[in-house]
């Protein structure tokens, strides 16, 4: 088996009938063996690219790479690629072994061999008692182990997989995500996975890409996302609960957000005026009255190793009831504030993320 | 058997109900039973008025029947088997057709699907007997008349948009990420045809053979026009039993008898799937 990174080159798809492109000028470089997660919110084009790389879905302009092959104009069958579909796409009329054997049959491989592939891919997926039933008469779990099975006897180059979790409730998802990840890991085939959930990105991916609207936002691993955002789409979307960030202007000091002013040096926002400043719920320490900027308690929410503040900055609270909190704390569990309760918060250093609110660029 | 009710009403609503349903029934057999009844009665009671109810049962008008015919020379077996073949014929030529085509008009490549699709279920409403006199004026100058051929094109011609629609709607509802899915796993074209799409298409296909079997079996019109003994169908020939000198109703009954077993039998035994295969696309 020859092993293959994957790389988008500029790779855009515009539908039919629409003005603007789904997935846009795509610029991906997937090293051999690696787990890169695409992850975005509805419709910002995850699956579009996956199927442009499976040849499900044309590329209309620049290219996709499987190795050194360009495979822009090839039919899915001539890319030595296999893909788990967010439904499964089992094929009903055939049993459990049938199904994962399909694509070695098709390929005129011998049945024996064939056989003894199936059985090994059923032994890792625990999958062995099941290999006569057809797949309606699987729970969802087994659903989705067989559609992990047909790919895996394939020992195909590429491994896609489009929200395969996706149908699982909720403690199968996570089970299921560790397993997956440690499937991958010892097979090392390269894998595109695709979700609409960044826990589940960050928990799977060696690196993780970020959509938004046809666009790739950031491409990098889990620990550099949460750490240096790329810019503000980012950082809200990676990490919950999500980061507090606040749009702001340029004062004496810092930047003044409502009434309160957060300490910033003047080097770190450049020129521009109106700039966002995210924080992380534990990028935030509780201080003295003297300290950073006070803000109301409005709900305390206990979690048992952890317990988070939601509140307002001092002086905004009445516009925290029709527009939500302006902040998210994270605290001491045994040391919680009451709702009502004014507090006084610094963020710690280093900690803080700027952005130029009308780019979304990255300042610091 | 299943229960009807209707807005789950009262008892007392429901035995009225089902008592309605079963008189519907029975004056909906009565006939069919008469024919039977009638068939095997001996030569000369058949025609008594009032009927008679105790008879002993012969089989004497099949048995005739099946070496003899009505007026023609042809025996009534003979007229069987042309039905037969004309059957067979037709819905095998009316499957063939339609099934690459409901899957060329089911795939998503094929722009204007839906709007061909629907035209030619609209043609389903053609009146054949419209059709009737041009058929023969062409088929006399091909000098086909008389033949299978002649019976089988136009009933095909006429069960496909039926079939087509049957066939495409059961298309549209297999998955599409299972096409694609065998796509990925190395399939062509042709293996997904043959291997994914044609097997779980088989109960479709069942139920348009069915229906179109049903049609072409009954059809009476065009064979009767286009057609003299040689290859002439079983319905054309129970019509001869009524002739000038009266109604022969012992053979006439027993020929009706033949001509509805086999379509009787059949839809008992799959009227699950003609049922669903009628209600295509209806629940969805
Ligand atoms: N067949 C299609 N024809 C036209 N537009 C499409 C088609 N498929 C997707 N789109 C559009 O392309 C964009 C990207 O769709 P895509 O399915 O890739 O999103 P996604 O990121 O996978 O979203 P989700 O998380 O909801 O699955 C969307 O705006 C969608 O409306
Ligand atoms: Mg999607």
């Amino acid at each position: 088996m020859t092993m293959a990174g994957v790389r988008f080159d500029r790779a855009s798809r515009i539908y039919p009938k629409s003005d603007r492109p789904a997935v846009d000028q795509l610029d991906l470089d997937i090293g051999d063996g690696e787990f890169l997660v695409l992850v975005g919110p509805s419709g910002c084009g995850k699956s579009t690219s996956l199927r442009m790389l499976a040849g499900l879905e044309e590329v209309d302009d620049g290219a996709v790479f499987i190795g050194d092959r360009d495979v822009t104009a090839l039919p899915p069958k001539d890319r030595d690629i296999a893909m788990v579909f967010q439904n499964y796409a089992l094929y009903p009329h055939m049993s459990v072994g049938e199904n994962m054997g399909f694509a070695l049959k098709i390929a005129g491989m011998d049945k024996r061999e064939i056989r003894e592939r199936v059985r090994d891919a059923a032994t890792i997926l625990d999958l062995e008692p099941y290999l006569d039933r057809k797949p309606k008469q699987l729970s969802g779990g087994q659903r989705q182990r067989v559609a992990m099975g047909r790919a895996i006897v394939r020992k195909p180059q590429v491994f896609l997989m489009d929200e395969p979790l996706s149908n699982l409730d909720a403690k199968l998802r996570v089970s299921t995500r560790t397993q997956i990840a440690s499937l991958q890991k010892r097979l090392g085939v390269t894998t595109v996975y695709v979700t609409h959930d960044q826990v589940e990105a960050m928990t799977m991916g060696d690196r993780v890409a970020v959509l938004k609207d046809g666009v790739l936002q950031q491409c990098d691993t889990p620990r550099v996302l949460y750490d240096r955002p790329g810019n503000a789409f980012v950082a809200g979307f990676i990490g919950s609960p999500a980061m507090n960030l606040a749009e702001g202007r340029v004062a004496d000091g810092g930047i003044q957000i409502g009434p309160a002013t957060i300490p910033v040096a003047r080097q770190d926002v450049g020129d521009s005026v109106e700039v966002t400043v995210g924080f992380r719920p534990e990028s935030l320490e509780l201080g003295g009255p003297d300290d950073g900027f006070a803000a109301v308690v409005a709900v305390v929410e206990e979690l048992g190793s952890d317990a988070y503040v939601y509140a307002s900055f001092a002086g905004r609270e009445s516009a925290a009831i029709t527009q939500g909190h302006d902040l998210v704390v994270r605290v001491d569990p045994r040391q919680t504030p009451r709702p009502g309760d004014t507090v006084h918060l610094r963020v710690r250093a280093g900690e803080l993320h700027l952005f130029d609110t009308a780019t979304g660029a990255r300042l610091n | 058997m299943a229960t009807l009710s209707i807005g789950g009403g009262s008892t007392v609503s429901r035995v009225i109900g089902r008592a309605l349903l079963w008189l519907w029934l029975l004056a909906g057999l009565f006939p069919l039973l008469f024919m039977v009844l009638t068939s095997i009665k001996p030569e000369g009671i058949a025609r008594d008025i009032p009927p008679k109810w105790l008879f002993t049962p012969t089989l004497e008008h099949y048995s005739q029947l099946l070496q003899s015919g009505g007026g023609t020379s042809v025996t009534f077996s003979r007229l069987l088997f042309n039905s037969a073949a004309v059957t067979l014929g037709s819905t095998l030529l009316t499957l063939a057709v339609a099934v690459p085509g409901a899957y060329a008009l089911a795939m998503r490549s094929f722009r204007s699907r839906k709007a061909l699709s629907s035209w030619i279920l609209s043609t389903y409403m053609f009146p054949p007997i419209v059709a009737v006199i041009p058929v023969f004026i062409i088929a006399g100058d091909l000098g086909v008349i008389d033949t299978y051929p002649v019976l089988i094109i136009p009933y095909a011609a006429f069960n496909l948009p039926i079939a087509i629609w049957i066939l495409r709607s059961s298309v549209l509802q297999i998955p599409y990420e299972i096409q694609e899915a065998a796509l990925v796993d190395g399939a062509s074209r042709w293996q997904l045809l043959s291997r994914i799409i044609w097997p779980l298409l088989i109960p479709a296909v069942a139920t348009a053979a069915i229906l179109c079997a049903i049609l072409s079996w009954n059809e009476f019109l065009f064979a009767l026009s286009l057609t003299r003994s040689a290859a002439k169908t079983a319905p054309v020939g129970v019509q001869e039993f009524t002739g000038m000198y009266g109604t022969q109703w012992g053979p006439l009954s027993a020929a009706g008898t033949m001509i509805i077993a086999p379509i009787l039998v059949m839809t008992l035994i799959l009227r699950r799937r003609i049922v669903s295969g009628l209600t295509f696309g209806a629940v969805k």
